[in-house]
């Protein structure tokens, strides 16, 4: 092959190489904005948390003690509509409703996940929640969202920049084992 | 055209970002909990105490589920057996639980043979149909199990209820001979519980102890002890006809011709009377031995075991002299017709040396075995059963050829198979009625002089449709209605075993008996100490003679339970089927050991597939040399050879029990395997089994070292020249631990309990025989095997090699990407995600200790349920290893900071630590100079593994304590 053509190829491979990067980085980004999935229930987080000054972990129970802060159960949840709507169960809001449904049917509701970290990583709630980490830092201002959307790219260097800034461990193991 | 390797990586990167962008579709929904379940917490363990029923040791164990799942059986340190240890096939029940080979629903069998599902309803018609036949007829039902328990109470009663019938224990001969043996030898039931950690010396005639026999990890963790307490006096000998494991761990092995053992232990009574003074048994026991060996003289004995004479006297001497001392007799190599007088002579010899009572404990048994199996194939074969239910039993292939037990189970009009797995009895019961797993329901076990385990289950069961055989039971006898005598006992399995203990300890009124159940649960069981009977000898040892025609000629067939597979219950697990066996490091597969010599006359290649022909069949086998195997003994392991038990025990094998033919106890006319001659014969067909280890040589490395009483492990010489060595490296520091573990070669027995732990913790696939012979092994840990020495005088090493975390690590300065590297804490940790597959950390591992993924890992479901969550699971294409299990320090860690406190020493336990039934291994922080494995890595027995390479590991040695100079026999 002929030296010339070797320069070609070569910068032919870099046009091809950034392209790909780029595309890859407006993936992301694109994939962040996206990623504020319709729920089967319109929860709102601005209803509960906001205007109503729930605190996170009174449905995200196991945060403090557990790595999975937890999804509130249906008993939960019905434990306070259930009595709100008392007798006049017609009368209930049509998202009320379909909690409702599924709480008589014993069905569990399928939630979208919106955070989503890959299976080579270990994340603990459990340990930021007590490094007094705010619930808001990874997961944005949700007691202003009505329809949750994710805010922080979970990526590897967005992670590590937080670890640097508090002094945290950077050793790989403490997340990947 | 050339590839820069510039292109080379823009190209790998191309082709990374699309496999990350499709992993991204998973898991995408997340279900709410409908109610939340008061006992767990998503994302954190929940532990459940229960019993170990893979053997009738009765060990308990806690299991560890997460989110409703079970995901690794421990041993419970608050159990009275095994004080925490657990053995491999314990901690392979959990691959019983989720065996996708697993029955679900009841099936019937059809005339052509096939199989064909039905349901419950139809299924229990059936039985109950069955049942009353039975009763009309006349004719007698029986019940064939292991029947563990308060189940077999409840087997009584419902015989009862029916009007009578036969309840028979399904065990196997040298499970059996032991317990009958103590009866001889005491005139009445009695069962011994023996307390090696209160000995100074064992003397094991045919027992393998270590493996198979009685309660093998209670008696490794009392080996141990003993050890432990004598460092350099004391001993264990081991006579036998074939080097197992445990006679590998002797101090001293001597061959035996196999029939050779009761006049052995004949020799060394003869020899211990003569050298006690003349009031020490009491005169009716002397009176009675006398009898025993009226007209023996100790060269007649020692004429019959083939040993010098000078060797029993020199036996007897030692015996006397180490007291307290441990005679341990009829183990799987003395099965025979006189497999009940040699245990009954061991217990003779207990007795006579003051050992019973200090090292040897006697109690009464639960409930004791009423019929005798082979009474049973005679009834069928009479035509006198109309209907016999097997409850977790397969005796068409557990039991010898010459039985005929398939035939007879033809005879019996209604044969109803209570089983797990399809196996080769369920192939010709008329009825197959699935049951829950034993970690999936209640359950309980008694523990000699100890009190009893109580099984709860850990989980939903893993599919609908199998029931608890106490259930089945039950609702049987409420089909039968008013036609019995009396009522069922209990609505459910539950309520029967509550109401039974409660019943049983005098408790009574609702907060008491829900106090003390609870607790019982919680603990893992009742227990509660009895106290030792102390009794004579009865006037009938008089009789133990054994038959001097009996001693077989030629070569001998010994056919000794696997150490993985038992009796082949455990071949359709995985783990156990890739365990490579303790001395022949063979894995998924099975061999016939013989010594060299005996191939060499009968022109036999090692390797070489040969016949083994007894005068009742015959089989073929690929040959291994041992050269601890008694020259006129063929070796070959159980549990390989299975037609129907699944697909993983569906490998290339022979049952070695269609060669043997049954035979009756010369003492209690129960059935036994007869002795058998074989002849071999090559075939010519050069087919060897897949061996896991490279070489059993350590060609003067120095790498599992043996040392006298006192001795340092290392040379003055060897420590100038490790002094001297230098590096270029900058020393790591470790600012706040350093982990490291410390491993007693003395108190290792070479188990494999650590092997399966750690498979079972850390997601460790297994990839098959064929990847195994292409030396692609997974293990994180493995035993290597070393020999020293020839034949007689064969000195056996085993020594457990793992990640060495090296502080100097050489696999770490090759690795080009970093993912490989040296933590501050000083483990050598791995980072998946990082690693591209070049191997070169691999190559450069002087210890063999990384594997490469070179498949996707497998497990078919619902296998992958047992999978850890807290650990990652592998891809193609990474290079994994020992991590020191960083997810149990982290855990730990993290429980010390909430807690306030420091990281206690003792509080990490990797999973291979807290497996170890001889507690041989020790982690803990180096840097802490008060931890036990601190103090342990500074003592003279000290050292490290291939150190003249400077790799500085964080795992310290400790050799083997050499208590007896080797001599020939």
């Amino acid at each position: 092959m002929i030296p010339h053509a070797t320069g070609l190829l070569h910068d032919a491979w870099c046009v091809v190489f950034c392209c790909v990067v780029a595309l890859a980085a407006l993936g992301c980004d694109q994939r962040l904005a996206e990623n504020t999935p319709v729920q089967p229930i319109a929860f709102s987080h601005k209803v509960h948390a906001g205007e109503n000054g729930l605190d996170c972990q009174f449905c995200h129970a196991y945060a403090r003690r557990s790595p999975v802060a937890g999804i509130p159960s249906l008993q939960r949840c019905a434990g306070c509509h259930r009595p709100m709507v008392a007798s006049k169960r017609e009368a209930a809001k049509p998202e009320v409703q379909k909690l409702l449904d599924f709480s008589d049917k014993k069905e569990p509701i399928p939630w979208v996940r919106v955070y989503d970290l890959p299976d080579h990583v270990y994340f603990s709630h459990r340990t930021h929640v007590h490094a007094e980490v705010r619930c808001q830092t990874c997961h944005g201002a949700v007691e202003t969202m009505d329809q949750v959307s994710q805010v922080a790219p979970l990526s590897m260097g967005w992670c590590v920049n937080c670890h640097r800034e508090r002094n945290a461990s950077q050793d790989c193991l403490v997340c990947h084992k | 055209m050339t590839l820069s390797r510039r292109d080379f990586f823009k190209i790998t990167a191309l082709g990374g970002m699309a496999v990350v962008g499709a992993d991204r579709a998973s898991a995408k929904t997340l279900y709410s909990y409908v109610i939340p379940p008061d006992n767990s917490v998503p994302g954190l363990a929940t532990w459940y105490a229960s019993v170990c029923l893979e053997c009738p040791a009765g060990c308990g164990v806690r299991v560890r589920t997460r989110e409703g799942r079970a995901v690794m059986v421990e041993g419970n340190p608050d159990h009275p057996v095994n004080h925490g240890g657990l053995c491999p096939r314990g901690h392979a029940a959990l691959q019983g639980l989720y065996n996708p080979d697993r029955l679900t629903t009841p099936l019937r069998l059809q005339t052509g043979g096939s199989l064909q599902a039905i349901n419950w309803d139809e299924a229990m018609t059936v039985f109950a149909v069955g049942v009353q036949q039975a009763r009309e007829s006349g004719r007698r039902v029986a019940f064939l199990g292991p029947l563990l328990g308060s189940l077999g109470f409840l087997v009584d009663r419902w015989i009862n209820a029916l009007g009578g019938g036969l309840r028979v224990v399904d065990r196997l001969p040298f499970e059996r001979a032991l317990p009958d043996g103590y009866r001889l030898a005491f005139g009445q039931d009695v069962v011994p519980r023996f307390r090696l950690d209160q000995a100074r010396m064992i003397l094991a005639v045919g027992a393998d102890f270590l493996e198979t026999w009685w309660s093998p990890v209670e008696l490794i963790r009392g080996l141990a002890e003993m050890r432990r307490r004598h460092p350099a006096d004391g001993g264990f000998v081991y006579l036998g006809p074939r080097r197992s494991l445990t006679a590998a761990n002797a101090d001293r092995f001597l061959r035996i011709r196999p029939g050779a053992e009761p006049w052995l232990l004949l020799g060394l009574l003869h020899q211990v009377l003569a050298q006690l003074p003349p009031e020490q048994p009491s005169p009716a026991e002397r009176l009675s031995l006398e009898q025993l060996l009226c007209g023996l003289s100790l060269e007649t004995l020692a004429g019959r075991t083939g040993l010098a004479a000078t060797m029993l006297r020199g036996l007897a001497e030692k015996l006397l002299e180490q007291s307290p001392t441990v005679v341990l007799a009829g183990g799987s190599a003395s099965d025979g017709p006189d497999s009940t007088g040699t245990a009954a002579l061991g217990a003779v010899l207990n007795r006579v040396l003051g050992s019973v009572g200090q090292t040897v404990e006697l109690y009464r048994p639960e409930l004791e075995p009423r019929t005798d199996l082979g009474e049973l194939v005679s009834a069928m074969d009479r035509g006198e059963i109309t209907l016999l239910v097997i409850q977790e039993a397969n005796p068409v292939f557990t039991t010898p050829a010459g039985l005929n037990f398939a035939q007879a189970l033809r005879r019996v009009p209604l044969v109803v198979n209570l089983t797990s797995f399809p196996d080769e009895t369920a192939a010709l019961a008329h009825l197959t009625l699935p049951v829950l797993s034993p970690l999936e329901r209640w359950g309980d076990q008694p523990i000699a002089g100890r009190g009893w385990g109580l099984a709860q289950p850990v989980m939903q069961p893993v599919r609908e449709g199998p029931r608890a055989p106490v259930d089945i039971l039950l609702e049987l006898w409420k089909r039968l209605g008013d036609t019995v005598a009396e009522k069922p006992p209990a609505q459910s399995t539950a309520d029967y075993l509550k109401a039974h203990w409660m019943e049983r300890l005098g408790i009574t009124g609702d907060a008491e008996v829900m106090h003390a159940w609870a607790r019982a649960l919680q603990q893992g069981g009742i227990f509660q100490e009895q106290p030792s009977l102390d009794l004579p000898l009865a006037p009938t040892v008089a009789e133990i003679r054994p038959d001097p025609a009996g001693q077989p000629r030629g070569l001998t067939l010994v056919a000794y339970p696997s150490p993985s597979l038992y009796d082949g219950r455990g071949a359709n697990r995985p783990w156990l089927q890739e365990l490579p066996d303790p001395m022949t490091k063979a894995v998924w597969g099975e061999w016939v050991e013989i010594h060299p010599d005996t191939a060499r006359t009968a022109g036999v290649r090692e390797g070489e597939r040969i016949r083994l022909r007894s005068a009742r069949g015959e089989i073929e086998l690929p040959v291994i040399f041992t050269r601890g195997t008694h020259p006129d003994v063929v070796a070959v392991p159980l549990g390989q050879g299975h037609s129907a038990f699944g697909r993983y025990a569906n490998i290339p094998g022979a049952n070695p029990l269609t060669l043997i033919d049954h035979a009756s106890d010369r003492r209690t006319g129960a059935t036994c395997w007869a002795r058998m001659s074989v002849e071999i014969r090559g075939t010519g067909v050069f087919d060897p089994p897949v061996i896991s280890a490279g070489t059993m040589d350590q060609h003067g490395r120095g790498i599992a070292r043996a040392v006298a009483p006192g001795e340092p492990a290392r040379s003055p010489v060897e420590i100038r020249a490790l002094q001297s060595l230098r590096t270029l490296n900058v020393p790591h520091e470790h600012p706040e631990h350093r982990w490291g573990m410390v491993i007693d070669l003395d108190l290792c027995v070479g188990c494999n309990a650590c092997v399966t732990a750690c498979s079972a913790e850390n997601n460790v696939p297994v990839v098959g025989r064929a990847e195994m012979a292409r030396n692609h092994a997974m293990h994180w840990i493995r035993i290597e095997r070393y020999d020293e020495g020839t034949d007689d005088e064969l000195e056996t090493r085993f020594l457990p090699m793992l990640c060495q975390h090296c502080d100097q690590a050489p696999c770490e300065t090759v690795c080009p990407v970093y993912a490989t590297y040296h933590t501050a804490q000083g483990l050598n940790a791995m980072v998946y995600n990082r690693c591209i597959g070049t191997r070169y950390c691999e190559n450069n591992c002087p210890y063999s200790v990384r594997s490469f993924n070179w498949f996707e890992a497998r497990w078919p479901w619902p296998l992958n349920l047992q999978l850890n969550p807290d650990v990652t699971v592998r891809s193609v294409g990474v290079t994994e290893k020992c991590t020191f299990c960083v997810q149990r320090i982290r855990e730990a860690e993290e429980n010390a900071r909430l807690a306030g406190g420091p990281l206690r020493d003792g509080k990490v336990m990797p999973a291979c630590v807290s497996a170890c039934p001889a507690e041989a291994l020790i982690f803990g922080d180096l840097k802490d100079s008060h931890s036990t494995a601190s103090r342990a890595a500074s003592t003279e027995r000290a050292y490290h593994a291939l150190e003249h390479l400077n790799t500085k590991p964080a795992i310290t040695y400790l050799a083997r304590i050499r208590r007896e100079e080797r001599r020939k026999a």
